[in-house]
This record gives C-alpha cells, structure tokens and sequence, in this order.
C-alpha cells in the first residue's frame, strides 16, 4: 500500500515537475522578462545580503569626508554627512522592498475578495463596491498617501497602509472583470449543477483562474509602489531614519547638486534599475501566463 | 446618446457622495489636534478649548461632516488657518489653479506630440532598430522617477549650460519667453512621462489593428499604405488612446505634486504639500475633493467622448 502510494505520488509530481522546468525554459527565452527577472534578483540579493555587502555601516558619519568624490575607499563617494553612498544604496533595498511587498499584499487582501464578490454575486453587491472602487479610483494613488501620511505621520507601516489602501479598487476592478468572464464558463455552471454553493465556486474553481492576472498584476504595481515610496520619501512623508530610504537620499543629496552629484544620482539609478527591473518582469510574465500572447 | 448621459450622471452622484465621506474620515479620524496644529505648542488648555469651539471641532463627527459637505456643495470651502485670517480656501486655490493647468497642458500637449508619432512609428517598422529605440524610451520613460529626471535636467541645463532657471515662476501676461522658458524643464519631465504611456499604448493597439481582417481587405483592395494606415489603422487604434487621457489626470495630478516643489512652481500641486505639513485642514479638504472632482468628471468626459466614438459602448 505504501509503495502504492509512493509511485502514485512520484507519477504526480514528475510531470508537475517537469512542466515548470518546460515552464522556466519557455520563460528564459523571453529577454524582456530575463532581463527583469535579473535586475529583480538583483535588487533582492541586495536586500538580504546588504549588512555583508555594505563596504561600510551604512550610518557612520565621518565629517572629515563630508561629499567625498568617488574613490578606491568609496566607489560611490560619501554624502552630505560623509556616509559612504553604495552602503546607503544597498541598504536602502530593504524598506524599498519591504513596503512594496507589503502594500501589494494588503492591496490584493482587500482589492481580490471585494472583486471577486462584486463579479460573481453581481447586482446590489457588484453596484455597491463598484461605486466605492470608483470613488478611491478618484484619490491619485500618490495623494491619498500623502494625505494619510501626513495625518497620521510619516512611518514604515503608515507607508504600507496608505500605499496598500489607496491602490486596492486596482486589483478589485481586475478581479470583477476576470470573475464575470470565468462565472460563465462550462465548468463553473456544473459545478453549480453539481450543487456546489458560491463560496465553493470562488474559492475551487474561479480563485485558481485568477492567479496568473494577479501574479503580472502585482509585479507592476511593485514597481508604482517603489516609485510611490520614494516620492513620499523624497517630500519627507516617507519611511522616516534611520532606516535608509532612496527617495530621502535624493532629497538630502540635490542641495548639492552643484559642487557634488553622486548623492543626488545614484539613490535615483537604483530606483531607476529597480522599477524598471519590476516593469521588465511584469511583461515578462503578461508573455509567460497569457496563452493569447504565448500563441502569437 | 443623451440616455447614456444621464446614466453616466446617475452613477457619478453617488461616488462624489462618497468621496467627500472618504476625505472627511480621513482627515477627521486621524489622530492629531488640528487645534494645538493652529495655535502651536505654547497654546494654553483654555485657549485649545476655544479654538476647538471655534472650529466645531467638539460637534459629533456625524454633524461636523454633514456642516462641510453642505457647505462644500455650495462652493463654500472655508478659510484657510495658514493664508490670512478671512481668505476663502478657494480664492487660495483658484489663484493658483492656472500655474498648474498651464504646466499640465503644456505636458499633455508635449506628451502626445512625442508619444503618438513614436508609437505609430515603432508598430509600423515592427522589430526594427526604431521599434527598439521606441521601446526602449518607453519601457526607461515609465522607469525613470521625475524627481530624479528633474534633478539630472536641472543639473545638465541650469547648473552646467545655464540655458533655463532651475527653478521659480513668471505668469506669462507679465513676461511670455520668461513664463515659458520657467515651464520648459517641469513641463519636459511630466510630458516625457506621458510619451512613455502614449508611444508604449499606441504602438500595440496600431500592432492589434494592423492584424484584422478588415485592414487586409483595405490592403487588397489597393488602396495606398497611407490612406490604409490613417483611415483604418490609426482611427481605430486611438479610440483605447482616448481612455487613456482620463487615466492620465490621475498621474499628472501625482507628479504635479512632486514637480512643482521641486521647480518651486506656486500651483495647486506644491499648495497641497504644503497645506498637508501645515495641517491646515480647511485647505486640505478643499484641495483634496477639487483634484479628485478634476479626476472624477475627467474621466466621465472621457467615457462620454469614448461613448460618442464607439457606439458600442453607450448601447452596452
């Protein structure tokens, strides 16, 4: 019996294996979503190895090297407090990511349900969500979070939040459109025959469909995020010290811009890398998941 | 086409109604003393009390919010706590409304004058070195922060060539070549970011178009690849670009924002930032539900203008 179930198990998993190594090949072939993928991988090994990286702490302040020019000690020069500008840079991977990743999970948290409630149950339900998606769609994404976080003062988690609040009606306006298609497919009308009740449907039958839109989904709104973030950053209402935000370093670096321009250039390069990394890999997938896409 | 309209209308009312619910929660909600915000930390406990009174702060949320929206629908926006005792929160505003209507034609105009041609060209030479070069822009183009583009202008033609002001205004009835020459550089940086979209949009509706059947037939028909691309390909291919320009009010209004502080451009964009660090609420409020009115009836325009377009949709 054991044996039994073992070839069963090993007979699934070789073709699923199999299809994802079929999977990443077909992937590799693309040089868009190579070239994301790569700078993305980048930008996260940066992030997780950043305290071996860093050829420096990333806070220590030497006033005798204040706007140092890059040298053989500081590839990047030093900024206005005589920090070293490439340990700022890789550290400054960390919030980036960390407010990215968490916005698009909060924003998909509240944007997939709502969607998929509003397509699947459509009438009174679709109408009520639709016209409050339609009313945050209204907020540009940069000045809802402004707003909040001004109000409630600028933080790491704040940041998260109003990124993550003001971006949801995104993914539920995606969701609802994807939903409606798929509520009338074959399939999901004998579930329904079958007797299976609604949350059955959404969850066993329509959620699975909806994974790939989302995955491409959230890899560009990665990008708006990192972007948004740095903005907040760059007006002050961003992930406040001593955590090292790009969007900061650009703000303190462009006083002195004149004599000194590294502060001001490289936070804005390794946004610059960073989004476009995101964007790549966004296309990259669209490509990979969408089969209209793959057949041409 | 008046039917759809008036549904048009009827689905927008109530979306107002709850973007001003949603802006006074907001700002309402928050934690934070608007009061100690006004009079400053040295205010004495009677004096808060006061100015708490004064403002209505002390009224149930539920009375404070229906005093602002009635007062908000009859234009009535309040007084600033920042610009002079007694000044109308929308004399503020519309005094500095034209900076920015300026600044946002001037990158809609630039945005598609770059962006449509470079997609047109890019879908019609598909896989040549000018397909990548357009892809390439657009893909650097929608990358690219503006506050980091702006920076690299300023320094390349303020700081090193010293052709344009790196920053500061001068309304265009007082000095034209002055007043355009200040919006060169913030206008370039907003319209390059609208290129991006445009060229990137344009270019794969025109590759969609230029597959169907109908395109075929005008190609065997014999009609000239000119007449073929610009009453075909291209009237079809824009229709999408048209929904676009609603989306677009919401990027703009973003890096508006951003833009004018940093080129020192006295518009609404950099009166928001400073209205939010000021915590002047009456101002907030006010700029708030304007941008977002600006959004909501952008987009309805835009989706009465694709109705009028595309008789498909207004009879959906």
């Amino acid at each position: 019996m054991h044996s039994q179930e073992t070839a069963v198990a090993a007979s699934a998993t070789v073709p699923q294996k199999n299809a994802l190594i079929a999977g990443l090949r077909r992937y590799s072939r693309s040089p868009t979503g190579l070239a994301g993928a790569s700078l993305v991988l980048l930008v996260f090994l940066a992030a997780i190895l950043a305290p071996w990286l860093a050829p420096w702490d990333q806070r220590e302040v030497d006033l005798l090297n204040v706007l140092g020019s890059p040298s053989r000690a500081h590839l990047l020069g030093t900024d206005e407090l005589g920090r070293d500008v490439l340990s700022r840079v890789i550290h400054g991977a960390r919030p980036a990511l960390i407010v990215s990743l968490s916005a698009v999970a909060l924003a998909m948290l509240i944007g997939v349900p709502l969607g998929m409630a509003a397509g699947y149950f459509r009438g009174k339900v679709d109408t009520v969500i639709g016209r409050v998606v339609d009313a945050f769609l209204a907020f540009p994404t940069l000045i809802l979070a402004l707003a909040v976080n001004a109000m409630l003062g600028a933080g790491l988690v704040t940041t998260i939040v109003s990124l993550g609040v003001a971006s949801w009606p995104g993914f539920s306006r995606l969701v609802r459109g994807q939903t409606l298609s798929l509520r009338e497919r074959d399939w999901v009308t004998a579930a329904r025959a079958l007797g299976s009740n609604s949350p059955r449907i959404l969850f066993l039958h329509i959620a699975p469909n909806l994974v790939s839109v989302i995955i491409v989904v959230s890899s560009i709104n990665l990008a708006g995020y990192i972007l948004a973030e740095a903005g907040l950053s760059f007006l002050g209402l961003g992930v406040p010290p001593p955590a090292v935000s790009w969007g900061r370093m650009l703000r303190t670096g462009y006083p002195f811009l004149e004599s000194s321009f590294w502060p001001a250039v490289v936070p804005g390069m390794a946004i610059f890398i960073t989004v476009l990394g995101f964007n790549l890999l966004g296309d990259g997938l669209r490509d990979f998941l969408d089969p209209r896409l793959r057949q041409k | 086409m008046t039917a759809y309209i008036i549904r048009r209308l009827l689905l927008t009312a109530p979306v107002v109604v709850l973007l001003s619910v949603i802006i006074f929660v907001v700002l309402y909600v928050m934690p934070g003393d608007v009061a100690l915000a006004v009079l400053g930390q040295f205010a004495s406990p009677a004096e808060l009390a006061a100015m708490r009174e004064k403002l209505g702060l002390d009224r149930p949320a539920v009375v404070q919010y229906l005093s602002w929206a009635g007062k908000i629908f009859k234009g009535d926006f309040g007084t600033s706590f920042f610009y002079g005792e007694g000044v109308p929160v929308l004399q503020t505003i519309l005094q500095r409304l034209p900076v920015s209507l300026q600044l946002g034609a001037s990158a809609i105009v630039l945005g598609i004058a770059l962006g449509l041609p470079l997609g047109i060209i890019a879908a019609l030479r598909r896989n040549s070195l000018i397909d990548l070069g357009v892809t390439s822009f657009a893909v650097s183009g929608l990358a690219m922060p503006s506050f980091w583009m702006a920076i690299l202008l300023i320094l390349l033609f303020a700081v090193r060539l010293d052709w344009l002001p790196p920053s500061g205004f001068v309304p265009f009835a007082e000095d034209p070549i002055g007043n355009l020459r200040h919006l060169a550089l913030p206008a370039f940086v907003l319209g390059v970011d609208i290129a991006a979209v445009v060229a990137r949009l344009v270019r794969s509706e025109m590759l969609e178009v230029l597959g169907q059947d109908y395109v075929r037939t005008a190609r065997s028909k014999g009609l000239r690849e000119h007449v073929v691309v610009l009453r075909h390909v291209l009237r079809n291919a824009l229709i999408p670009v048209v929904t676009l320009l609603g989306l677009l009010a919401g990027r703009l209004v973003s890096g508006s924002v951003i833009i004018e502080t940093i080129f020192a451009l006295p518009g609404v964009g950099q009166l928001t930032v400073s209205s939010l660090f000021n915590r002047d609420l009456p101002l907030v409020q006010a700029t708030l539900f304007l941008i977002t009115m600006g959004v909501v009836f952008g987009n309805l325009l835009v989706d009465l203008a694709y109705g009028y377009l595309d008789p498909r949709i207004r009879h959906a």
